[in-house]
């Protein structure tokens, strides 16, 4: 610490060096040489697979069968285009993580209470022997295979050996519950299909920043999202060194690390209100002296919604079809629910959305708000990105499509430079996984709601729940979740909103089966009835590709195993074939396959894939030879220009009216038809045609909450960790610390200074956490990296609860699917603190 | 090499996200230089806390105040700034050693420890502003960046250079960084004044340098 702040005070006061001891020869060579390198290593590929959305390369060396030090891709000349895939200080961190202590060994069979961690080791064939026979048993039942579900599972995106390996498993059996939806962009996907007919991730391609002359990036933050040297966050940084000079505007509570200069300006913002800010700036475009010439011919030309005229016409439109549900569209439809109306205080509204309405909510200042609409409206090609931290709000719906409204305003769309809101689009190279079989279930629920289905599957409805393949809104699913296969996830406990709520389901559920498949004795884990211990990347032979966001190159990985299985470990393929053959289906599990046969398949069918044509190297003749070689690149050349094909094309979107929906029918069906707050009683929890700013339960505006718990908690994704994944390596944990940002103003507020520890907490839970002050969160907001480990400990916090000594933030987030996706908000928190 | 062979490091600040590749894959490295653990699977790899031979410090400022309506008004800034060891040219750390163990080696103008010959009194570390020597406490030891000299004679970059996603790393002879990258842009805070040394270093200064701050993330330095 002596040495630290002297590294400061240098700085600060320029003062010289006190020097001391005795040598002053700079050239005193005289000493004993280092130690040669090491030179008999062996190396393969392996690959980082957890969800941050690349799977960087990984080249482990070993010597004598054990990892002595890992790199990455180093195989070309590093030139932007083909350039090289370098990991980032999670996969450079990986041979820890291999070896971590907490490394799960051998089967176990819990003997304690659930969550309490007791378990004692038992064998694969007495482990696999009890998950066949309560499986077997759930089937049995009626609407049995309704009650199997395997949980989320992002952990590792293996090609051949994934949890996908279960799903097969289940289908040989009879099945499994579906899920639609995800953590990531549940809410977004709705808001981009309601609007765009598209995912939410069809924006612009990041190389096209460089055509554009305005930026706005709302929660978007690829330098820390993103960090792999070849993925999104690359190559967000070399299209702005390429528009040197564009102007980069940042709206986000903290300032992040995809600023540090790149900006030009950053505008804090409280959670959750990004809506109102949305509506503020639209209000002064709308009122722009370039509107109605440059914006209202493209707005009616493309778009429903805007005025009252569109949604009587398209309402005439859908009247007149034969579609069944367009005729149940054109019934709903009021034209009274216009946008324009709405964001001007007209017809049936009263407020206008000005600039001086908004800042009291957002926090940026109605002069930022008209600079920023001015900017929009004069800018050729404004490029538009939000971020998916708006979307894991309450209502987050509401407030991606409020800021998708503001590309639509400026009539730009269609122009390379331009782009819509949603993330960029990317491709990736094709790789071939295990077959799953298919599914006789036809019922899904959202991804977020499996928790609840635990209790009250039996009557969750398309009409409540938003539950998908039943018969008409009032159809129940018809049966609880009874055995949950989670594996390489963390949703089951750690990553799933409201920690003590799902560990109360979990120790009171009796008719529950829990089967916990991971490396690592996650938290999650310790709530398992069996645990089977898979076998690490590292120990793996394997297929994978670039994954999702991974910028514009696409890649292949032929993993192979670098040190032999550990421990009494076993592969996810492995493990689903014993369990096949307790079951009597392990003969079409296997398909007559060995691993080799099967990787061999895998390989020659993505050998085949034209996606991957003009791969270098060329792929070999067979799978054994890919893996010498290792590893396998592309440039995609993605080149997407958000709406093009539309604008410039006229092909039609896939939203009902085949338009930009401002107006959604699907949305305005929805509002007349599902269950919102006046049944669930639940503060904001309301669909409209329009998108609208709403104030929730726990937003910046709710007076609920505001007095009990005054502070807006903001969760991040932290470098130290992909969500959950990694948050078990020491070097990590050194290298980026576990802290609560605190503005300096906060702090003297509440007398905290970094360091101090204190409680946070609110009615579902408290959690322990260190303070860091820091200039780069706005004031009134703290912010905490998610993803920590729940670890409880003995002490009750202030409201009852024990305290999360690890610091999870889902301690403290609450389950309440949201509206239209039934989603999850986990970023909607708010908090009070204690000292400690 | 020629007597005047000296190498040193370039860093491009306006690059740098702090994501810490750099650190973590120079603790994956060093692990294997001063630990021999030839048991991970009984004991795991490690964790060498708090020694740390590459560095990202997090330097920014700005002030907060409350504008009207409850706006923010704030001028707050940020950026990074990666150091492992300078090989500086007047190492004071060399001149710091009462036994001869730190010391500037004449073939490439590393500087390397003798940990032979080194005592652990920490004198080095005291000297040095850069925080370059970092003390082995299990051993008793002082350790430091050793320039990667291995890879080095083999023809690549040293292990942080090589794992920066960014590409806001290099090394070589001064020579040739000063041929690619000019004399950079002086070195701006939290980096000392460069006369304390003669750091072998080039800067890319970060847009927001020249700024009062703090360093903001002393806990992971």
């Amino acid at each position: 610490m002596e040495r630290r702040s002297f590294l400061k005070m240098s700085a600060a006061l320029g003062c010289a060096a006190t020097v001391t001891g005795c040598n002053s020869s700079s050239d005193d060579a005289n000493v004993i040489p280092p130690q040669p390198p090491v030179t008999d290593e062996v190396v393969n590929w392996s690959s980082c697979l957890v969800n941050c959305g690349s799977n960087c390369p990984i080249k482990v060396f070993t010597k004598d069968g054990i990892v002595t030090r890992v790199e990455t891709d180093h195989q070309v000349t590093d030139e932007y285009g083909l350039h090289e895939v370098r990991a980032c200080a999670r996969g450079r961190s990986l041979r820890q993580r291999n070896y971590a202590v907490d490394r799960l060994k051998t089967p176990m069979k819990r003997v304690g209470e659930r969550g309490k961690a007791e378990f004692v080791p038992i064998s694969w064939d007495e482990a696999t022997s009890i998950i066949a026979e309560k499986l077997a048993a759930v089937y049995a039942q009626e609407n049995g295979a309704k009650s199997v579900f395997r949980s989320y599972g992002s952990g590792a995106y293996y090609g051949f050996a994934s949890n996908a390996c279960f799903n097969r498993l289940f289908n040989l059996n009879g099945g499994y519950l579906n899920a639609y939806g995800n953590y990531s962009w549940a809410q977004q996907m709705e808001a981009a299909k309601h609007t765009f007919g598209t995912g939410s991730t069809s924006g612009s391609s990041t190389i096209t920043i460089e055509d554009s002359d305005f930026f706005l990036g709302v929660a978007y933050n690829p330098s820390e999202i993103r960090q792999s040297g070849s993925g999104e966050g690359y190559d967000y940084l070399q299209a702005l060194q390429r528009n040197n000079g564009l102007e980069v505007v940042m709206i986000d509570p903290r300032y992040t690390d995809s600023m540090l200069g790149k900006e030009s300006s950053w505008l804090p913002i409280r959670p959750g209100t990004d809506a109102a800010f949305a509506e503020a700036v639209a209000y002064v475009m709308i009122n722009h002296a370039n509107f109605a010439g440059q914006s209202l011919p493209f707005v009616l030309e493309h778009s429903v919604g805007f005025n009252k005229q569109s949604i009587e016409d398209q309402k005439a439109i859908f009247a007149a079809s034969s579609d069944a549900t367009d005729q149940e569209y054109a019934k709903v439809m009021n034209s009274d629910e216009n946008y324009q109306d709405y964001i001007l205080g007209q017809g049936i509204y009263t407020d206008a959305k000005t600039p001086e309405w908004a800042e009291k909510i957002c926090g940026i200042s109605a002069e930022k708000i008209r600079y920023i609409a001015g900017k929009l409206m004069t800018a050729k090609a404004p490029y538009i990105v939000v971020g998916a931290g708006v979307n894991r709000q309450a209502n987050g719906e509401q407030s991606m499509r409020s800021l998708y409204m503001l590309s639509v305003l400026t009539g730009k769309l269609g122009t390379r430079g331009a782009s819509n809101g949603e993330l960029p689009y990317m491709s990736s190279m094709s790789r071939a996984g295990i077959p799953t079989g298919s599914n006789p279930v036809k019922e899904s629920i959202s991804f977020f709601t499996w928790s609840e289905a635990i209790n009250h599957g039996e009557t969750m409805t398309a009409r409540s729940h938003g539950i998908r393949g039943t018969d008409g809104l009032d159809t129940p699913l018809g049966a609880n979740i009874k055995f949950i296969l989670s594996a390489s996830d963390s949703s089951l406990l750690n990553q799933h909103a409201e920690i003590n709520n799902t560990a109360d389901i979990f120790r009171n559920a009796e008719d529950l089966f829990i089967v916990s498949c991971d490396c690592w004795m996650t938290p999650g884990a310790k709530f398992a009835d069996i645990i089977l211990p898979d076998t690490s990347w590292l120990e793996s032979n394997d297929l994978v590709n670039d994954s999702y966001a991974s910028g514009s190159l696409g890649y292949l990985t032929a993993m192979s195993s670098s040190v032999e299985t550990m421990w009494d470990c076993k592969s996810m393929y492995e493990a689903a074939a014993m369990i096949a053959d307790k079951m009597g289906v392990g003969a079409g599990f296997r398909d007559g396959k060995n691993e080799d046969e099967w990787l061999e398949e895998l390989y020659q069918s993505t050998k085949a894939n034209s996606n991957n044509i003009g791969v270098s190297p060329a792929f070999p003749a067979t799978y054994k030879e890919a893996q010498e070689i290792g590893f396998f690149r592309k440039n995609m050349n993605d080149n997407h220009v958000a709406l093009q094909s539309f604008v410039k094309e006229g092909k039609a979107l896939s939203t009902p009216s085949g338009k930009i929906e401002i107006y959604s029918a699907e949305l305005a069906w929805r509002a007349a038809n599902w269950d919102q707050e006046s049944e669930t009683k639940v503060k904001g929890d309301t669909i409209t045609a329009i998108p609208q700013y709403t104030v929730t339960w726990d937003g910046y505006e709710d007076e609920g909450t505001k007095e009990d718990y005054p502070i807006q908690l903001a969760g991040y994704h932290t470098k130290g960790r992909t969500h959950s994944s990694y948050h078990n390596v020491p070097w990590l944990r050194e290298a980026v610390e576990d802290a609560v940002w605190v503005n300096p103003m906060d702090g003297a507020k509440h007398g905290l200074s970094s360091g101090d520890k204190v409680e946070m907490y609110n009615e579902r839970g408290s959690i322990e956490v260190t303070v860091r002050i820091t200039p780069r969160v706005a004031p009134g907001v703290f912010a905490l990296g998610q993803g920590a480990w729940y670890n409880p400990g003995n002490k009750r916090g202030s409201t009852g609860h024990i305290v999360d000594e690890g610091g999870a933030i889902n301690s403290l987030t609450r389950y309440q699917p949201s509206p239209v996706a039934k989603g999850n908000p986990q970023h909607t928190i708010r908090v009070a603190i204690k000292k400690i | 090499m020629t007597e005047a062979t000296q190498y040193g490091f370039y860093v491009d600040s306006t690059k740098c996200t702090g994501c810490k590749a750099c650190h973590v894959s120079c603790k994956d490295r060093q692990g294997n230089e001063i630990r021999n653990n030839t048991n991970p699977e009984q004991n795991g790899v490690p964790a060498l806390n708090g020694v740390t031979w590459r560095r990202v410090y997090e330097y920014g400022g700005g002030q907060w105040t409350e504008g009207q309506n409850g706006c923010f008004e704030q001028s707050v800034f940020a950026y990074y700034m990666s150091i492992g060891c300078n090989h500086c040219s007047e190492p004071v750390c060399v001149k710091a050693c009462p036994t001869g163990a730190m010391h500037k080696r004449r073939e490439d103008g590393l500087v390397h420890v003798a940990q032979d010959l080194c005592i652990g009194c920490e004198s080095c570390a005291r000297a040095c502003p850069y925080d370059a020597p970092q003390i082995d406490r299990e051993r008793k030891v002082m350790t430091k960046c050793d320039g990667c000299f291995e890879r080095i004679a083999d023809g690549r970059k040293p292990v942080c250079v090589e794992s920066c996603p960014l590409r806001a790393l290099d090394f070589d002879t001064m020579d040739n960084l000063r041929a690619k990258y000019g004399n950079g842009d002086g070195h701006i805070a939290p980096l000392p004044p460069e006369s304390i040394t003669s750091p072998n270093l080039i800067i890319k200064a970060n847009v927001n340098g020249g700024q009062g701050g703090d360093i903001l993330n002393p806990t992971e330095v």
